[in-house]
């Protein structure tokens, strides 16, 4: 049987860390998926934002979210942060989940970004996001990025696995 | 969710010319769960994104969806369709689209069958838009053939459709 969904690389959090960087990223897959399970060290906030970006460069990245936050639904635009996981102020113990999947991801075209994004809170302020990106960037992907828009640490045992799938 | 080697590619199309207006993966068997992805180029006219199961084009789909565009969002319903939503606002004639299409248990005769999909238009202007939308197909049958096309539009060349095949053991 084709191994056509394989592990590149996981980030397993021994220590805190600001951003997580899975580099020298293979060329022979046709599309990428990273699936984190992250929480935030330190700050004020119930929920913390993700950042995400390729090569290195936080430029040229439009996202779109649309998302449900205590039983309302709505949709927003930015330049940075993409979807939100969880803060100190949560619920003890408790990380977000999320879920970036890269098509073609070799290519010359601009490159996207599909992601759904959960941040669970036992008590009100639960969140949950489908994102989609996009990198205006012909470069083909040799790296990515996952960091913290507020600018807080990722804790001890976040994780983060990047898988490569091929199409045949 | 370390899949490993039971993500299996059943088949790739990759759209070349200008005449092809669906694309179907036939003689489907051997899996627990199937995914399409789905990378769809700027078609010449906007277009639903929709799939059809075993070729049946009657009135046998309902589905739900919800999407937002980075201002606003809405959902949408509707029952006794000839086909399953991929997504109803994606396709249009200047962005690339991406759909991921879950049905889950596709080969047992005695439920219906569910279509999640999760839709995304990434772009850097107010065309960025996501969607995600369930679909029921109204059939107990076993899936054996997934048909995806865009409500009868020209599939734009270089647009690529890969179904894929999950074992749960």
């Amino acid at each position: 049987m084709a191994n056509t969904y394989t592990l590149i690389e996981s980030k397993i959090l021994g220590s805190v860390v600001a951003s997580i960087t899975f580099s020298s990223i293979p060329q022979t897959y046709t599309d990428l998926l990273v699936k984190v399970s992250a929480r935030s060290n330190s700050g004020p906030n119930t929920h913390d934002n993700f950042l995400i970006y390729f090569n290195g460069t936080q430029s040229n990245r439009t996202n779109l979210i649309l998302y449900g936050i205590n039983g309302s639904v709505g949709s927003y635009t930015s330049t940075d942060y993409f979807g939100a996981f969880n803060a100190p102020a949560s619920t003890a113990n408790t990380f977000g989940n999320a879920e970036f999947y890269i098509p073609n991801y070799t290519g010359s075209n601009n490159k996207s970004i599909s992601a759904d994004i959960v941040s669970e809170n036992n008590a009100s302020n639960g969140q949950d996001y489908l994102g989609a990106a996009l990198w205006s960037d012909s470069a083909a992907i040799t790296s990515l990025t996952i960091g913290n828009y507020n600018a807080s640490d990722f804790a001890i045992n976040t994780t983060a696995y990047l898988y490569g799938i091929s199409n045949s | 969710m370390p899949a490993g080697s039971t993500y299996t590619p059943i088949a790739t199309t990759t759209i070349s010319g200008s005449s092809t207006t669906q694309v179907t993966f036939s003689s489907i068997s051997g899996y627990t769960d199937l995914v399409c992805v789905a990378n769809t180029a700027p078609l010449a006219n906007i277009a639903v994104l929709q799939v059809r199961f075993n070729n049946d084009s009657g009135d046998n789909y309902s589905y739900v969806q919800y999407s937002g565009n980075g201002s606003s969002s809405a959902t949408t319903t509707d029952t006794a369709q000839n086909y399953a939503l991929a997504s109803g606002t994606l396709l249009d004639t200047t962005n690339r689209t991406m759909h991921i299409m879950y049905v889950n248990d596709y080969a047992n005769a005695t439920t219906y069958k569910t279509l999640l999909t999760r839709g995304n238009r990434a772009a850097n202007t107010s065309l960025a838009a996501v969607s995600e939308s369930a679909s029921i197909w109204l059939n107990t049958a076993a899936i054996t053939s997934y048909t995806i096309r865009a409500g009868g539009e020209i599939l734009p060349a270089g647009s690529t459709f890969t179904l894929y095949g999950l074992l749960g053991a």
